[in-house]
């Protein structure tokens, strides 16, 4: 298991620029397939179109595909009628209202959460935000959760209430609005955000073996509350969904607490310097066992007060930095810790 | 010659304000109860509006009921109602509120204290090799 850690570690290392780009890509075509099959989209039926709308989800910061997401299911609930457009908006507003404020850098979270509920993994988000310690999880768990089931509604109401004069406001809503907020909507909304309180409390606790113990209980708790609330509720669609998807949640975050290393996220980073002699080119490569993304400066590190008599170190002779052989340098400092 | 410990602390400093360090020096600009207050106002306005747009959904999700209760249930009870549902909206998210910005203000003195420390033995720095 080390053994494979440390080359995930050191693979991600490398190529955590193209990684991290490639699988937001994935996300995003994902998402954006899910909500055309699902709502019958004929706003984005090309699949170019969706390539490149996905593409552009992948370069650009986290919160693009969630926002894509919110104008594909307004459009598509636009196109149902003006009443179910505006009442969508509105949802959509309160929702971004509570999760922009919030919690604005998990936008990626709430439109995973809508997906993988599609699949029954909706114990995922949760269990694996909170072994991150991503305190903006729960706040994507509920906004994904609302996500999900306004895209199933704008799908499964679109025949329904196309047999409806546009005129028939009440009515139309009547049907809309209940199968969005049902019993099920509730429960799983509790479930899952419980869940990832949970997940999120034991983990903050710091103990060793916090990762994996809190997945194991965080699932338990997931499938309970749903398996309970559900049937006290009268909640019966999806419960073996519900079993599957929840086990497999929990080995995939199980999986992930153990293969996870932290490394700098931010990848390799380029800046320059200069003081009163010199201009400085920097080229900073994390180190694969490098601390998270810089966000709070090591105890340790050298930003520490100097002491007055500390001695000068001594000056070294730096090469040309278009011939420092950056990869061997790295090595041998690993090899030295 | 170049100096690699001092080299070292200026990529250091540099790192930070590259990343984040720019964001926190903007929010200790503020004394940390006028930034609180910032952020508690900020969310009291959004709350508001997402309360009015809640009740307008519970509204519009059946709307015979509605009409049927403006005309025989009592107002002043259906309004004590609406009015502690605000309230405690208003005060679970302004808690909320509270408890995130004052960490974020806190994080960022301590991060702008080692960052100016950082500085600060760097001008010396200088000024020894000088």
């Amino acid at each position: 298991m080390q053994n494979l850690k440390s080359s995930i570690a050191s693979f991600y290392g490398k190529n955590s620029l193209y990684l991290d780009i490639i699988l937001r890509f994935i996300g995003a075509l994902v998402t954006f397939l899910w909500i055309r099959t699902v709502t019958g989209s004929t706003m984005v039926t090309n699949m170019f179109l969706l390539l490149v709308l996905s593409l552009l989800c992948s370069v650009l910061p986290g919160g693009a595909t969630a926002i894509a997401t919110v104008f594909l299911l307004a459009g598509q609930a636009f196109s149902l009628g003006l009443d179910i457009g505006a009442v969508t908006v509105m949802i959509l507003l309160v929702v971004l209202i509570f999760f922009l404020r919030f919690a604005p850098d998990t936008a990626g979270g709430a439109s995973y959460m809508a997906v993988l509920s599609a699949f029954g993994l909706s114990a995922l988000v949760p269990l694996i935000g909170g072994v991150r310690k991503k305190n903006g999880t729960i706040a994507a768990v509920l906004c994904g959760t609302v996500f999900y089931f306004l895209t199933t509604a704008v799908g499964s109401c679109s025949d329904s209430l196309s047999g409806l004069e546009l005129s028939n406001y009440a009515e139309r809503l009547n049907i809309f609005l209940p199968s969005v907020f049902s019993m099920r909507f509730f429960v799983l909304m509790i479930a899952a955000g419980a869940t990832a309180a949970i997940v999120l409390l034991i983990n903050a606790m710091g103990s060793e073996k916090g990762g994996i113990l809190s997945v194991i209980i965080g699932s338990i708790f997931f499938l309970g509350f749903y398996l309970i609330g559900g049937t006290i509720l009268g909640v019966s669609s999806g419960m073996a969904q519900i079993l599957i998807g929840t086990v497999v949640s929990c080995v995939l975050a199980f999986l992930f607490e153990e293969l996870s290393v932290p490394v700098n996220r931010a990848g390799t980073e380029a800046f320059q310097i200069e003081d009163n002699h010199y201009v400085y080119y920097v080229k900073a490569v994390p180190k694969t066992a490098a601390a998270d993304r810089w966000t709070e400066p090591d105890e340790d590190a050298d930003m520490r007060i100097v002491p007055e008599n500390e001695p000068d170190v001594p000056n070294a002779r730096i090469e040309d930095v278009e011939n420092v052989n950056y990869e061997k340098k790295l090595e041998d400092s690993l090899r030295d810790l | 010659m170049i100096n690699v410990f001092r080299l070292q602390k200026m990529i250091h400093l540099a790192r930070y304000e590259a990343h984040g360090g720019e964001k926190e020096m903007k929010i200790c600009r503020y004394y940390r109860g006028d930034y609180i207050s910032l952020q508690m106002i900020q969310t009291f306005l959004l709350t508001t509006i997402a309360d009015i747009l809640v009740v307008l959904l519970v509204i519009l999700s059946d709307v015979d009921k509605f009409l049927l209760l403006l005309e025989e249930a009592d107002l002043v009870r259906t309004g004590i109602w609406l009015l502690l549902f605000y309230a405690i909206s208003l005060l679970i998210f302004l808690q909320i509120t509270y408890i995130s910005a004052a960490g974020r203000y806190d994080r960022a003195r301590r991060h702008l204290k080692r960052y100016k420390e950082g500085l600060a033995s760097l001008t010396r720095l200088n000024s020894r090799s000088a």
